[in-house]
């Protein structure tokens, strides 16, 4: 359905700034009457572009939320496992950076062991349900997890150890943050001085 | 996949490990004293020892001289919780396959064990350091095959010697096994003297109570005992002893302790040592009539001395900290109760000290080297070591601590009508 769009134009004077005009009608009449339909158009327009800036935005918030929200989730889902396996039955005392091996008794009691299911070979007594390493946040990284999860790690403790540098620095350091360009100097740097 | 070359809880504390094992090693001069004079010529050369024993910094002392005696060995503890983790990241990072930590299940307690049996080399064990009887058990049932290629066992502790017995009883022992709990420089010393010091160091860690001044109960006056009875009175406390035996009553009365029953003596006493081996020690009876806050704890080898099912039934339990518990009596009256128990001296401090454990373990390495060495001159059965080697032990004790013998002169012993080396005493003697 067309929409129909109404324009206002600024209202009248008879008599602007004390002169009264000679003839009032000829002086606002528009010369062209295409000039409204134009003015009409332009109004309508940008009516739509508002529209769409507005919806653009709030499509950009909705997916942040959305996005949250999963994140949200995922957190929470990941602290109810890790709740879980801090509260598996355990004798040992569980140390951060190592692997633990979680099995099952017949009676259903999960327990935490340091032997692996290779380890036990054909004697395991008990249904293997996985490995976990503990890490020193006390979170728990699924097994197959492990190697992208200390990729991460090796990553922020290489930035960690680089941007450690900082307070000896009196320029902005932004080792491993933005690449380093060939020549001297960070690409940061270059760019300040161009 | 193969088996691994050692399974330790975490081996980055190998080098806590070593630092204490140094420690312990100057308290330790009869097992230094062996590597001294037997580490050159490698009279265990060839032997494939499997111990299955507390895999503790004494332990580790003990391992490093099997292996300095040319030994290969194996090693798994005796007790799920007993490992020190340091001690055994310590003796792994050395080469020595060994698979213990604290706090292992029962399941993995067998995995351990089992994973001693075949040295890396692909050969079996021949030769056996048992503890309790796992180990033995295990190789006789399971593992037939490496027996006739066994030339003996030496046992450790109590209930792993009533263990062989049985075994021998029944005609199913088939290795000689040298009982080395029996020892002299062994029991005597590590319940007397051992005891003497961690018994009171237990109560102490648990509750950091006064002694001076208040009345102690020690029930029964073995060995243990008379270790428990002697320390707290010198801390200023009074002993009551409670004893069934007529002759330990009375030694307990000759040393001055007022002697009297459980059913006196609950009434008097602000804390209660039960060191009799006996069940039933002290009952429901006994905890209504005691003071307020009395301390009950156990030093006796089992944990049935002590009527706890009562005490948890009756009474409500509040854990102040791991090891110490303060019960609610339905009367309002407070009873704390060490280490759920048991072994007070192990729950609640380290246990016995390097020392006396030195005395243990140097009774081990010699039997072990009697096994090897001397192996056509033992039967399958259980033997005791020979006394000359009892006084051995305690002669290789002596320096560290400036003790200077008397030597018989030769007319001294023309008089008593012995050899000037001993031994001293004959078998049934009673120290």
């Amino acid at each position: 359905m067309a929409k129909v769009t109404t324009i206002s134009l600024v209202e009248s004077n008879r008599a602007p700034m004390g002169v009264t005009l000679v003839h009032s009608d000829r002086t606002n009449t528009p010369e062209d009457p295409t000039d409204l339909v134009e003015l009409a158009r332009q109004v309508q327009k940008a009516d739509e572009f508002v529209r769409a800036n507005a919806g653009n935005r709030l499509m950009t918030i909705a997916e942040q939320i959305r996005h949250l929200q999963e994140q949200a989730k995922k957190v929470l889902e990941e602290a109810k496992r890790d709740a879980d396996l801090h509260h598996a039955a355990c004798n040992i005392k569980k140390r951060p950076g190592h692997r633990y091996y979680l099995y099952m008794r017949d009676s259903g009691q999960k327990y935490f062991s340091i032997l692996s299911p290779e380890e036990w070979g054909s004697s395991c007594p008990h249904e293997y349900c996985g490995c976990y390493k503990m890490e020193y946040d006390m979170s728990w990284t699924p097994e197959k997890d492990i190697p992208k999860r200390s990729e991460e790690i090796a990553i922020i403790d290489k930035l960690l150890s680089s941007q450690a540098m900082i307070t000896y620095d009196p320029q902005p350091n932004f080792d491993g943050i933005i690449p380093r360009i060939a020549g001297t100097g960070t690409a940061a740097e270059n760019m300040e001085d161009s | 996949m193969s088996k691994p070359t050692y399974k330790v809880a975490d081996i980055s504390l190998a080098e806590f490990g070593r630092k204490e094992m140094e420690l312990a090693e100057n308290e330790m001069p009869g097992l230094m004293q062996m590597r001294k004079k037997h580490g050159p010529s490698k009279p265990l050369k060839g032997a494939r020892i499997a111990g299955c024993l507390h895999m503790t910094i004494q332990t580790a002392v003990l391992i490093e001289t099997l292996t300095e005696l040319g030994a290969e060995v194996t090693w798994s503890s005796c007790n799920i919780f007993s490992t020190q983790d340091h001690a055994a990241a310590a003796i792994a990072k050395t080469g020595v396959p060994v698979y213990a930590w604290k706090g292992e299940t029962d399941e993995e307690y067998i995995w351990c064990v089992e994973q001693t049996i075949v040295f890396p080399d692909g050969q079996p064990l021949n030769l056996i350091l048992d503890d309790g009887g796992d180990l033995t058990n295990l190789v006789h049932t399971k593992y037939p095959q490496y027996l006739p290629g066994i030339k003996g066992l030496s046992e450790e502790t109590t209930t792993g010697v009533h263990n062989l017995y049985k075994m021998m009883e029944k005609g199913e022992l088939k290795i000689p096994a040298i009982n080395v709990n029996d020892s002299v420089t062994k029991s005597k010393f590590d319940n007397l003297y051992g005891c003497r010091e961690s018994l009171v160091d237990g109560i102490k860690r648990a509750t950091d109570v006064m002694l001076a001044g208040k009345t102690c109960v020690v029930a029964g006056y073995g060995d243990v005992g008379k270790g428990s009875a002697q320390s707290l009175r010198a801390f200023g406390a009074r002993v009551i002893i409670t004893e069934v035996d007529p002759i330990n009553a009375l030694q307990a009365s000759m040393e001055g302790y007022e002697v009297t029953t459980m059913d006196e003596a609950c009434k008097k006493a602000h804390i209660f040592v039960t060191a009799s081996g006996c069940s039933g020690i002290i009952e429901a009876r006994h905890f209504t009539e005691m003071k307020n806050d009395s301390i009950v704890c156990n030093i006796g080898h089992f944990d049935c001395e002590i009527d706890l099912d009562w005490l948890n039934a009756n009474a409500k339990k509040d854990t102040i900290k791991p090891q110490v518990d303060r019960y609610t009596m339905p009367s309002g009256k407070h009873i704390i109760v060490l280490a759920e128990g048991r072994l007070v001296n192990l729950g609640c401090a380290m246990g016995h000290p390097s020392f006396v454990m030195s005395n243990s373990f140097t009774n081990q390495v010699l039997a072990q080297l009697e096994l090897w060495t001397k192996a056509d001159q033992y039967k399958v059965g259980v033997v005791m070591l020979p006394k000359t080697l009892d006084e051995e032990v305690a002669r290789l004790h002596l320096d560290h601590l400036d003790v200077k013998l008397t030597h018989l002169t030769t007319k001294q012993s023309t008089y008593l009508g012995l050899n000037t080396q001993g031994p001293f005493k004959p078998d049934h003697y009673r120290y």
